[in-house]
């Protein structure tokens, strides 16, 4: 069954606005002495990004909300053990990435029959808009682990791709080719359900 | 859809998410942690090292081709330097002066090389023990002093060069054997043709460039006898020919205008013997030999003169060989090789032919070597007359070299 959407470009231009994460590594020092204006600032800031990080693994809502929210839990009670390495993020996706995979391995010793009944479960009721609920399902249905990771990252946290692979511990040309090859498997899945710009 | 469109709805989707209120999050109780637990341990990556297999390769195939230019260079011969004396050697030396081979041309130079006990890679320690071991097997004596230092290079100014620093590498080895030598010596570049009639005859390339000059002013002798001869029978016959060498070989001058009589009769035994082993010999021009009595009248009207003059000098004369057909006046160099052959006397040495001294004597040999008797009258006024008898030497010098 062919679907035909047709963007409607929101009235006040392009919604879009990257916030670039700017995120200094004291900030963990001062979160480790209970700062808590400090961690919220840092919440504040990389919530989303978390959020879509987590999602591009669990690829479910609760599930990535529960991480999220363990994240920073983890984040406020091993600050002050954190050393600096120059990648601040990296360190926040390290526990991110840990967490979801816990919660993978719980979920998949729960139910072996989860993972098929989870892709039926794909639902963004809370979008508003229907393509943009297509293209998110779309975006966890279709693509790979890595390829999900990196999009959800470059389009919601604003990361250059030398950013994404830095933080995610990959090669710039490997961001780069799933970039372009999750990008290229949209489009043409969009394209055959009849999703036009 | 494009790729700025496709971000844009997900960037949208993803802010559209429920979140956690930061109240909420915040009003959670949180232990601070010991240590780093599995969920919050900092992974200490190292940074992927991208190994350029090419890079690698291409630098491994650099390093082949220059360790190859390398060796080959150290390997590559440069200079061939051949000594004669009788036996002739070749030693072939790198661009770093290094010896890479010894190799013996004749049946005496094998005798020469198996005394050579370690074989140094450098140069001049190879020649020294060369001439040491020539010393030692009686190649080179007061009586056979003379050593032809030949080098072969592409690079003339080298060779010469070279030839140069083996001229006194060789000279002071033997001098610390109370051996004086005259060198002579020759730089040339390569010719094989020379190269490969040399091989045929058993000779040393420079040997034979000196045969050839002698074969060349003097058609009648032939190359198998020259080649036989030593450079000392070689030099004094070139000599007694009024032969200029020095179109070919470089030498002292002193000693080429000095008359040793020793040479001399080495020279004459190798002509007796030849001609006693061969039926003939290699008789000198008649023109050459009238001409070499006229110039020895003139000299012993000039040794009579100065005996009017000096009897000191008069008594050096006596004591000098006057029986000969060369010229009486001995030289300072002269005056060494007398001490030396009056020390040498005790040892009887045996020249070519195999017969001593006193043999050679009772044969009738025309040149006589000092008697002990004259050498040691010899030294009582060689110390007094040192600077008079090199000025005398130097006197006596022009006729020969006006020869």
């Amino acid at each position: 069954m062919l679907l035909f959407f047709s963007f409607a470009e929101p009235e006040n231009g392009p919604s879009v606005r990257h916030k670039k994460i700017e995120i200094e590594e004291e900030i963990f020092v001062r979160i480790g002495q209970n700062d808590m204006a400090a961690f919220e600032a840092f919440y504040r800031q990389t919530e989303r990004t978390v959020y879509a990080y987590a999602l591009s693994i669990l690829r479910n809502h609760d599930d990535a909300m529960d991480v999220l929210q363990d994240t920073y839990l983890k984040i406020r009670g091993a600050a002050h053990l954190y050393k600096p390495m120059g990648k601040p993020m990296a360190w926040v996706f390290t526990i991110t990435r840990n967490l979801a995979m816990s919660r993978l391995r719980l979920r998949q010793r729960e139910d072996d029959s989860a993972e098929e009944n989870f892709e039926n479960q794909i639902s963004f009721s809370y979008v508003e808009d229907p393509v943009d609920r297509l293209v998110m399902e779309t975006v966890l249905k279709i693509l790979s682990d890595e390829e999900r990771e990196i999009i959800l990252l470059h389009a919601v946290s604003g990361f250059t791709h030398r950013e994404i692979a830095k933080n995610l511990g990959i090669p710039l040309s490997t961001a780069l080719s799933k970039y372009h090859r999750g990008l290229r498997k949209l489009r043409n899945y969009l394209s055959d359900k009849g999703v036009r710009s | 859809m494009n790729r700025k469109r496709l971000e844009e709805s997900i960037y949208r989707a993803v802010n559209q998410a429920p979140a956690i209120e930061y109240e909420n999050l915040a009003r959670i109780p949180v232990e601070p942690m010991e240590q780093h637990d599995f969920i919050t341990r900092q992974i200490v990556k190292k940074p992927v090292q991208h190994v350029n297999y090419l890079g690698m390769v291409a630098a491994f195939c650099l390093l082949v081709v220059l360790g190859s230019i390398g060796w080959w260079q150290f390997r590559m011969p440069d200079s061939v330097i051949l000594i004669d004396i009788n036996p002739s050697i070749q030693i072939i030396t790198n661009r770093q002066e290094q010896v890479l081979s010894v190799k013996a041309l004749n049946a005496d130079a094998e005798s020469v090389i198996a005394e050579v006990n370690a074989k140094p890679a450098d140069l001049t320690g190879m020649v020294v023990q060369i001439v040491d071991a020539a010393i030692q097997k009686g190649y080179l004596s007061p009586q056979k002093n003379v050593v032809l230092v030949s080098v072969e290079n592409r690079n003339l100014k080298k060779a010469d060069a070279l030839a140069r620093s083996l001229n006194d590498t060789v000279k002071e080895s033997a001098k610390a054997k109370q051996v004086m030598l005259g060198v002579l010596r020759q730089s040339y570049a390569k010719d094989k043709d020379l190269e490969e009639l040399a091989s045929q005859h058993q000779l040393s390339e420079g040997k034979l460039r000196v045969i050839q000059t002698i074969l060349a002013a003097d058609p009648e002798l032939s190359l198998e006898k020259l080649s036989k001869m030593s450079m000392t029978q070689l030099l004094d016959y070139a000599r007694k020919n009024k032969i200029d060498l020095q179109k070919t070989v470089e030498f002292d001058d002193e000693y080429y205008s000095y008359d040793n009589d020793a040479q001399t009769k080495e020279s004459e035994d190798f002509e007796s013997t030849d001609e006693e082993e061969n039926g003939a010999t290699f008789e000198e021009d008649g023109a050459d030999s009238e001409d070499e009595d006229v110039v020895l009248k003139d000299r012993e009207k000039e040794d009579s003169k100065e005996d009017s003059r000096d009897d000191s000098d008069a008594e050096d004369h006596s004591v000098a060989p006057s029986t000969t057909k060369k010229k009486t006046t001995p030289t300072v160099k002269q005056e060494t090789e007398e001490k030396q052959s009056s020390d040498s006397e005790n040892k009887t040495p045996v020249d070519e032919s195999g017969l001593t001294k006193e043999q050679q004597s009772d044969e009738g040999a025309v040149s006589q070597i000092p008697d002990s008797e004259s050498a040691d009258a010899f030294e009582e006024s060689d110390t007094e007359h040192t600077d008079e008898a090199a000025e005398e030497s130097s006197g006596t010098q022009e006729p020969v070299e006006s020869e």
